[in-house]
């Protein structure tokens, strides 16, 4: 497996030029795209395609700007269009966007390392020096949709226990049902 | 009557909270004739709680075919693993675990644990809106709240049905009989007449054979010949309690729970009721376990309940060695058991076939003297001391009647001494704090008092 610095993609995030984080709504997200899989040496979206990059999500579609600068590493473009293409419109991106604001994977150091270990991952490359389990590994500490879904199971699991707790100290729990023998 | 009885729950009738439409959703019209029988008979005890079977058509035809089940025998343990692995994907105390290829790799819990965090052993997708509660005496340890179904409460009758038919005892029931008083002998205790929908509506009592339940004395006579009940259920102390009142009716069995029948007060009870005298096991949380009609072992029930007899590090005993009784049981949808240590101590062996417990070690039953000469039994010292936080306690009364607790790590001494004096009255009490540890099991209560235990 093709071997990338994590470095280098976080300093490549850390450097987003100012006209990848303008508001999304003035950008044409579809050209932006378009560019990254020429560079890739695919062809362009067509008229189809491109609608599929043209949805109102202010979030989403700044996260695909960023995402595209930093698919223009001349590492990352070698794994084709068709590999961009699905990770730009992958339901783990459109879910990150949700959760993250995307300014953040251009400012904050963890965010960028989470956005450049999800890309490679989604390219099927590793970063340089690591292996697939300890990439796995670092990336988990990192990974927002995780800790999210972690968060959100810790909160059913304690509103569930709420739950309980409430059913046992219910009156009508209380009144009880008789009982037949003595133990 | 202590009308300081610091145990709230007790005020007349302020625990109910449901209708007799949800108290009895199968409630017949001749089960609600006996139901006002026992509620207005002139003698009746004085009723402080209403308590209804809460089973629907569809948990009595599953108690009808659990009954069924139970005759076929023993089942095989085909059971055990898919309610691991079932438990390991719902109960929040086992989330996130790998989930065991064999039972001897669960973890054992234990009453501490369901104590301090009974709501992480409920499953996620247990249905929790006919879920009642029921306080454990404490004395096997902390009291705990257990979860359970009015089913789950009810298989009791099925259970015991099936250990008298192998006595060759019926158990008719039927909207004009009362099939089963429980009684309780103890300062306050709640009663309450009801009826069950399992047995076509006959009527069930539980009442308080102390003096301060009745508005006279004699009401229990009257009241308990009038009821004529097919069994009596109760524990050493209230049985003993029972076979002192001049009653004509006999019941077709006595079964005795809670405490370590002795031998004598068994062949007491059978030479008094004409009948036999049945010495149940079992604890709140996992229902009946074993049973015996004479001082043999306690023959394991059928149910799907798998019994493991542990040593104090966990690991399993040979058969024939004592250690712990640990029960795994699925049968109480609210509250799953995998590996339940239950505080209680035997042997596991097998006679003619079927496995029994043998030297199993219950709960003596030890009654103190109180000022005023009357007695108070242990359990109700346990009902005033576990309040207080005690990891352990033993209590000891000398001949004179003083009394010494010894009490294991920090405590409020003081405390202690005035919880005792609250039952007792002005004896001389000392508490100490002690290292209980130095025994496996700190037996409780003992009493060098003539007459203090029930045997």
């Amino acid at each position: 497996m093709t071997e990338v610095p994590v470095a280098r993609l976080t300093r490549r995030l850390a450097d987003t030029p100012m006209d990848f984080l303008a508001d999304p709504a003035t950008v044409s997200v579809p050209a932006v795209v378009s560019d990254v899989l020429l560079m890739a040496g695919g062809p362009a979206l067509d008229a189809d395609t491109a609608t599929r990059f043209d949805v109102d999500e202010p979030r989403w579609r700044r996260v695909v700007l960023v995402t595209c600068w930093l698919a223009a590493d001349p590492a990352l473009l070698v794994r084709g269009p068709s590999t961009l293409s699905e990770w730009l419109l992958s339901q783990e991106l459109f879910t990150l966007s949700l959760l993250v604001d995307p300014l953040t994977f251009v400012h904050d150091p963890d965010r960028r390392e989470e956005l450049a270990r999800l890309t490679l991952r989604a390219l099927s490359l590793l970063p340089t020096g690591e292996t697939p389990e300890r990439a796995a590994d670092r990336l988990s500490t990192v990974d927002s949709v995780k800790r999210h879904e972690v968060l959100q199971a810790a909160k059913a699991a304690e509103e569930r226990a709420a739950a309980v707790r409430k059913a046992m100290e219910e009156e009508r729990a209380r009144e009880a049902a008789a009982r037949y023998s003595q133990v | 009557m202590h009308v300081d009885y610091p145990v709230a729950d007790y005020e007349p009738m302020a625990a109910t909270a449901l209708t007799d439409e949800e108290r009895w959703p199968l409630l017949t019209p001749p089960a609600a004739e006996m139901l006002t029988r026992l509620r207005s008979h002139p003698a009746a005890p004085r009723y402080n709680h209403a308590c209804g079977d809460r089973l629907t058509a569809y948990a009595r035809d599953r108690l009808v075919g659990y009954r069924s089940r139970l005759a076929a025998g023993f089942p095989s343990e085909d059971w055990v693993m898919p309610l691991v692995a079932r438990v390991y994907a719902t109960v929040p105390r086992y989330r996130g675990l790998a989930v065991p290829e064999s039972l001897s790799e669960v973890p054992t819990t234990d009453r501490h644990d369901l104590l301090s965090h009974a709501e992480t052993h409920v499953p996620d997708d247990a249905d929790l809106s006919d879920m009642i509660v029921y306080r454990t005496s404490g004395s096997r340890g902390p009291a705990a709240t257990v979860p359970m179904t009015p089913e789950f409460s009810a298989l009791d009758l099925p259970v015991l049905q099936h250990v008298l038919s192998s006595l060759g005892v019926p158990l008719r029931g039927g909207a004009s009989r009362v099939s089963l008083v429980n009684v309780y002998h103890q300062p306050v205790a709640y009663q309450f007449a009801s009826i069950s929908s399992y047995l076509d509506g006959a009527g069930v009592v539980k009442l308080n054979l102390h003096e301060s339940g009745w508005n006279s004395p004699s009401d229990r006579v009257s009241f308990l010949d009038s009821c004529a009940p097919e069994l009596y259920t109760g524990n050493p102390i209230s049985l003993a309690a029972l076979a002192d009142l001049p009653l004509t009716s006999r019941p077709s069995a006595v079964l005795s729970g809670a405490m370590a029948l002795g031998s004598r007060l068994r062949s007491r009870l059978a030479a008094r009721f004409g009948c036999p005298v049945v010495d149940l096991y079992g604890v709140t949380e996992a229902g009946l376990i074993a049973w015996r009609p004479d001082d043999g072992p306690h023959r394991l029930l059928p149910r799907r309940l798998h019994v493991e007899i542990l040593s104090p590090s966990g690991t399993p005993c040979a058969a024939g060695e004592r250690g712990e009784i640990t029960v795994t049981c699925g049968e109480n949808p609210l509250l799953p058991l995998l590996r339940y240590r239950t505080g209680d101590h035997a042997a596991l062996s097998v006679v003619d076939g079927v496995p029994v417990l043998v030297g199993l070690e219950g709960r003596d039953p030890v009654r103190y003297r109180a000022i005023d000469g009357t007695w108070v039994n242990s359990i109700e010292l346990t009902h005033v001391l576990s309040p207080l936080g005690l990891v352990a306690w033993q209590l000891h009364q000398d001949p004179a009647g003083a009394v010494t607790v010894e009490v294991h790590g920090q405590a409020d001494l003081e405390s202690v001494e005035s919880a005792v004096r609250s039952l007792l009255g002005a004896v001389p009490v000392t508490a100490s704090a002690t290292d209980l540890a130095r025994d496996a099991k700190p037996q409780r209560y003992s009493s060098a008092v003539a007459g203090a235990l029930v045997v």
